[in-house]
């Protein structure tokens, strides 16, 4: 009976309507008794009477008993669907609990810091739970970026299931707040395998061919975050969010938005943290930048920005801040110095708002005693001046300070003795204009680059392009990042005679690269367009396949005379127009460029442009470094990976945000002499997922008597999970094209009991309600017609 | 001249605290009459009598003019009136007469009571005679004809020691006393008619055809006549009339249907004969009886 009725037990007050039939018998036996002298009267009126009154009476308690019979229905709620089905399947309620768990549902929604969207959420599920009836069905799906169901199939509603169900909400490890953001399409895209389980028969057999699916209801208990679902238009993000819900409907789902959310969220958003510099040198100064977005619909002013410095609990700066509605601000940035080469923490924090982790942020700092560069020079002249490498030099070793000192430090050694030098203590080697680079050095260089070095080579007029291309490039395997062609132009000084001599601008193809990137402000923009090009070799940097890691080219070459005479670089061309310039690829954990022109005055002006040259190669050097050093700052779902020389090998321990200790294991790398040390470990399901700061202790080195001052690396959370602004039922149902009906939290259950299913079966008790209604009003008027009057 | 009627006494549940009947009587009548215009009850023989005060009410026409001449006092010359009229109070002592449907109201045969009571009074007080006959379905108790004031106290008498037990049986009555009452006069019929119409107008033609003037008060307790009962009832019938158990709400039309077509019946077949009919309930003044009875009084041609 239970799957007919949802309260079954209240069928029982059916049984009420003996109450007139008694209440009739009853009246016949109990009356008062009066004496009477006109009974003449009254016995001629009974006589008269007698065969009306039989039937009135009948009538009324016909009527009586109706009522009390659909009463007693309505009670029960009975399912229409119980009427006319009979598969028993479906008159179940088949219920999916999508529980967003994303780092926005930590949004605190009143005074108690324990009451976040979460719990709301949480709370909301268990009540789903409780409201569903014996031999309903429930799955429960926890989502952010990615689904987890806690079972693999739909749970049985009967008391040990509903039992577990409600503990799990509780208790279950999926069921807790993470620090990801939210993937709605990623959800949904994965609920039509959740929900075709309800279809599955007892054994797991799939449903006949044909066979019409159950009815269901998900429920979405989430903060409903617009950002990633819908533009400001209204329409899609992701297209196939469209195709996902289609396929939902079509499994005979209906899906119930729940926003659990608070109703007038304000946010902000520390959406970007890091130092100006991107290489920070012992006792220099350096810059720390943050970005603070408000995500809200109202100005928020005198918020308080705190910068704290490797651990300190009193902020090493404080500054003030008002932010514009919607608008993102930086602060004033913290101007400090480190004293100390290593690694070194800077937290940001902004108070306050409801939602408390994004209001901090976490950078690792690799402050550098200095950033060591091996200038390889292929072409050393008698003097100094001549070298190939001479301007490189000078641009590199510029001092930072008033008192001289730079950050990086370049050697210049002869392509003979590149084999002999210990490449691991340079950040970057560069290979200028060398013929032929040695079988040994070549090697060295290729086990230096696959460990996470970074190699440039600059070309010019000694260079063997067959060498080159057989073995450097060697069809992508070898280490030098494109094939090489003919050489193209001539020299500066040819150009400088000859008038009509070809020459080339350079141009930015790729601004994402963090050295074109510097170019394309107005002022640099026009130091990139004094510098001309005369001379280059032609590359055809091959498109990537499955080994070969795709080339990034940044700069590329466009003639100094085009066709409408405008100078080259205005006019917008598309990233594969032009000859390349600067070719980079990864190889192995490190980087391979080439510079196909030359690094001295040979095949072009640009030394002596340098407001081009010195930024450019400064930038590219820093840049190589500080992208071949161990990543310092991760993303929540990210792993931290170390990588330890056999004279650095020993136990690796990890301290989290949260004070917990783990041995992490070290693992020996097949085809090199490297050990690698990964948190979590490969294979564990979690990625990180703690925002914060993690230290990083070695114990047991074999090469050193004292344990090495511990690493440190942090990980953040993805600030766009900050945007709070909501979508509502009525615009996801207009976008997603199919019906999506909003419910409030708090009324889940009411309306779970008063629908008596979730799975579409109709509210019949209300037919029934308003018959009992319709029935008394019929009572009362035939009691006053029939004299019966209640008295 | 006109002084307010004190109708204090005319309104039966006052009467039913007071316990004796010639008290009442006098209460209701003295009442009564006191704030009519004009004294009725002065004779209208030549043959005087004595002297009295006047008092407020009195017609002025009576005033002995030259009594206030000599004592410059008002007087009234009163008259010995002679007797020329007989009036038969018919009183129904049966038991359907004891009925009562709330505590604190008269019985219908305590109204009947008050009424002849004070009908009696009345008539003596105009120096007529006064007859009473009580009835149930049979003679019970008769008074003859009779005008001097101690008459009044076996009339009196003869209505409190009524006991209501026996049924009604009217027509045969009424037949017995139009044959035994001799000389013409006024016939007046104190009951609640519960007997067949068709006996009852006959018994009373009987009265007509003697050339009695007759006037039937037809008393009813206000439940009969509203029939105000709600929940499941049994009814026991007085007079051995059996018991009948229904919802009063159903039957109330139905019953006040039968009612209405019975006095109706009674109604129309006075007005044939020329008998005046009243209907009483307990709760009516009892000067609607007193008026109805000076109206018809009046009305006579006297011998």
């Amino acid at each position: 009976m239970g799957t007919y009725f949802a309260n079954p037990l209240l069928l029982w007050g059916g049984l009420a309507i003996a109450a007139p039939i008694i209440i009739f018998l009853l009246t016949r036996f109990r009356f008062r008794t009066v004496e009477w002298a006109a009974l003449t009267f009254l016995q001629r009126a009974v006589k008269r009477q007698q065969r009306r009154l039989n039937l009135e009476n009948l009538l009324l308690l016909l009527v009586r008993c109706l009522i009390l019979l659909l009463f007693a229905l309505a009670l029960a709620r009975p399912r229409a669907q119980a009427l006319v089905l009979t598969r028993e399947d479906d008159v179940r309620k088949n219920v999916v609990i999508a529980l967003d768990a994303s780092y926005s549902m930590g949004y605190q929604l009143g005074s108690d810091e324990d009451e976040t969207a979460f719990e709301r959420a949480r709370r909301t599920a268990k009540e789903i739970v409780a409201g569903l009836e014996s031999g309903d069905r429930v799955m429960v799906s926890v989502f952010d970026e990615d689904v987890r169901s806690l079972y693999p199939s739909p749970r049985e509603m009967n008391e040990e299931g509903r039992r577990d169900v409600l503990q799990d909400l509780d208790d279950a490890p999926e069921v807790r707040r993470s620090e990801r953001g939210t993937d709605l399409p990623g959800l949904l895209a994965a609920l039509p395998r959740v929900l075709s389980k309800f279809d599955l028969g007892p054994g797991g057999q799939p449903p006949p061919e044909g066979a019409q699916p159950l009815k269901k209801t998900l429920y979405l208990l989430t903060d409903c975050q617009r950002a990633g679902v819908l533009d400001d238009a209204g329409a899609l993000k992701n297209p196939a969010l469209g195709r996902a819900a289609k396929e939902i409907e079509a499994l005979g789902a209906t899906i119930v938005l729940v926003d659990c959310g608070a109703e007038d969220p304000k946010n902000l958003t520390v959406t970007r943290f890091g130092t100006l510099e991107p290489v920070v040198g012992q006792d220099l100064p350096c810059h720390v930048e943050v970005s603070v977005k408000n995500w809200s619909a109202f100005a928020l002013n005198d918020l308080t920005v705190e910068y704290f410095v490797d651990g300190a609990t009193t902020p090493q700066k404080v500054v003030s801040l008002s932010i514009p509605p919607g608008e993102e601000r930086a602060p004033e940035p913290l101007r400090y110095l480190f004293k100390e080469a290593g690694p070194h923490r800077v937290e940001v924090q902004v108070r306050s708002d409801g939602l408390v982790l994004d209001n901090r942020r976490h950078v690792v700092i690799d402050v550098r005693r200095e950033v060591r560069v091996l200038l390889v020079d292929g072409e050393r002249g008698r003097a100094r001046v001549d070298n190939e490498t001479y301007y490189l030099e000078e641009a590199l070793k510029l001092a930072e300070t008033d008192d001289g000192r730079g950050l990086i430090r370049p050697e210049v050694v002869d392509p003979a003795q590149v084999s002999g030098a210990r490449l691991e203590d340079y950040d970057v080697v560069i290979l200028a204009n060398v013929g032929t680079v040695p079988d040994d050095a070549s090697t060295a260089l290729e086990a230096y680059a696959r460990q996470g070095g970074a190699v440039v080579f600059t070309l010019g007029g000694l260079v063997d392009v067959r060498h080159y291309n057989d073995d450097l490039w060697r069809g992508g395997a070898g280490l030098f990042p494109t094939a090489l062609q003919e050489m193209r132009g001539g020299t500066w000084l040819e150009a400088q005679d000859d008038r009509d001599a070809p020459a080339w601008f350079m141009t930015v193809t790729d601004p994402r690269h963090p050295v074109a990137g510097l170019f394309t402000s107005e002022e640099m923009v026009t130091w990139l367009k004094a510098a001309q090009i005369y001379g280059f070799f032609a590359a055809d940097p091959a498109p990537p396949t499955r080994d070969l890691p795709a080339p990034q080219v940044p700069f590329r070459l466009v003639p100094r005379a085009s066709d409408d005479g405008a100078v080259g670089g205005d006019r917008a061309r598309s990233i594969d127009e032009g000859q390349p310039l600067l070719v980079e690829r990864a190889f192995g954990r490190g980087r391979a460029v080439a510079w196909l022109t030359t690094v001295d005055y040979g095949w072009n002006n640009c030394v002596v442009h340098d407001g081009f040259y010195v930024p450019f190669w400064r930038q590219l050097v820093l840049d190589l470094t500080q992208r071949s050093r161990p990543a310092l700052n991760l993303g929540i779902g990210d792993r931290y990976e170390r990588l330890l020389r056999a004279e650095e090998y020993g136990r690796v321990e990890v301290e989290t945000p949260d004070g917990r200790r783990e041995q992490v294991p070290v693992e020996k790398l097949d085809d090199q002499e490297l050990y690698r040390a990964l948190y979590p470990p490969e294979g564990e399901r979690d990625a990180l997922e703690m925002s914060g700061f993690y230290t990083v202790a070695r114990a047991g080195v074999s090469g050193a008597d004292e344990a090495p001052a511990p690493d440190y690396f942090a990980v953040t959370i993805d600030p766009a999970e900050g945007d709070l602004a909501k979508f509502s039922a009525e615009e996801l149902q207009t976008a997603l094209e199919v019906p999506v009906r909003p419910i409030r939290h708090e009324l889940v259950r009411e309306v779970l009991v008063a629908q008596g299913g979730g799975a579409g079966a109709s509210e019949f008790w209300r037919h029934a309600l308003a018959g009992v209604i319709g029935l008394l009003v019929l009572e009362s008027v035939l009691a006053a017609a029939f004299g019966r009057g209640r008295r | 001249m006109a002084q307010t009627r004190d109708t204090r006494f005319l309104d039966p549940k006052t009467l039913t605290k007071i316990s004796r009947l010639d008290i009442i009587a006098r209460l209701v009548v003295e009442g009564f009459v006191t704030g009519l215009h004009r004294s009725p009850y002065h004779g209208f023989s030549v043959e005087f009598a004595e002297h009295r005060e006047y008092v407020p009410g009195d017609d002025i026409k009576h005033i002995d003019w030259k009594v206030f001449g000599r004592s410059d006092r008002f007087y009234i010359k009163q008259y010995e009136e002679e007797t020329n009229l007989t009036a038969t109070l018919l009183v129904d002592g049966s038991e359907s007469m004891r009925y009562r449907y709330q505590d604190g109201s008269p019985t219908k045969l305590e109204y009947a009571c008050y009424v002849a009571a004070s009908l009696a009074y009345l008539i003596l007080r105009q120096r007529d005679a006064a007859s009473l006959v009580t009835f149930d379905d049979a003679i019970q108790a008769f008074i003859p004809p009779g005008s001097s004031a101690s008459h009044r106290n076996l009339i009196i008498d003869a209505l409190t020691s009524i006991k209501p037990a026996k049924r009604t049986s009217l027509g045969p009555v009424l037949h017995t006393m139009a044959e035994r009452v001799r000389r013409k006069g006024l016939v007046v019929i104190i009951s609640d008619l519960l007997d067949e119409p068709a006996a009852i107008l006959s018994g009373l033609r009987h009265f007509r055809h003697k050339r009695h003037e007759v006037i039937v008060f037809h008393v009813l307790d206000q439940a009969e006549r509203t029939f105000p009962f709600g929940s499941m009832t049994r009814f026991q019938g007085l007079e051995g009339l059996g018991e009948v158990t229904c919802d009063p709400g159903a039957l109330r039309r139905a019953y006040l249907e039968e009612l209405d077509r019975f006095s109706g019946e009674i109604r129309h077949g006075c007005r044939q004969d020329r008998i005046d009919y009243v209907l009483l309930d307990t709760s009516v003044p009892l000067d609607v009886a007193l008026t109805s009875y000076l109206a018809t009084r009046s009305g006579m041609k006297l011998t």
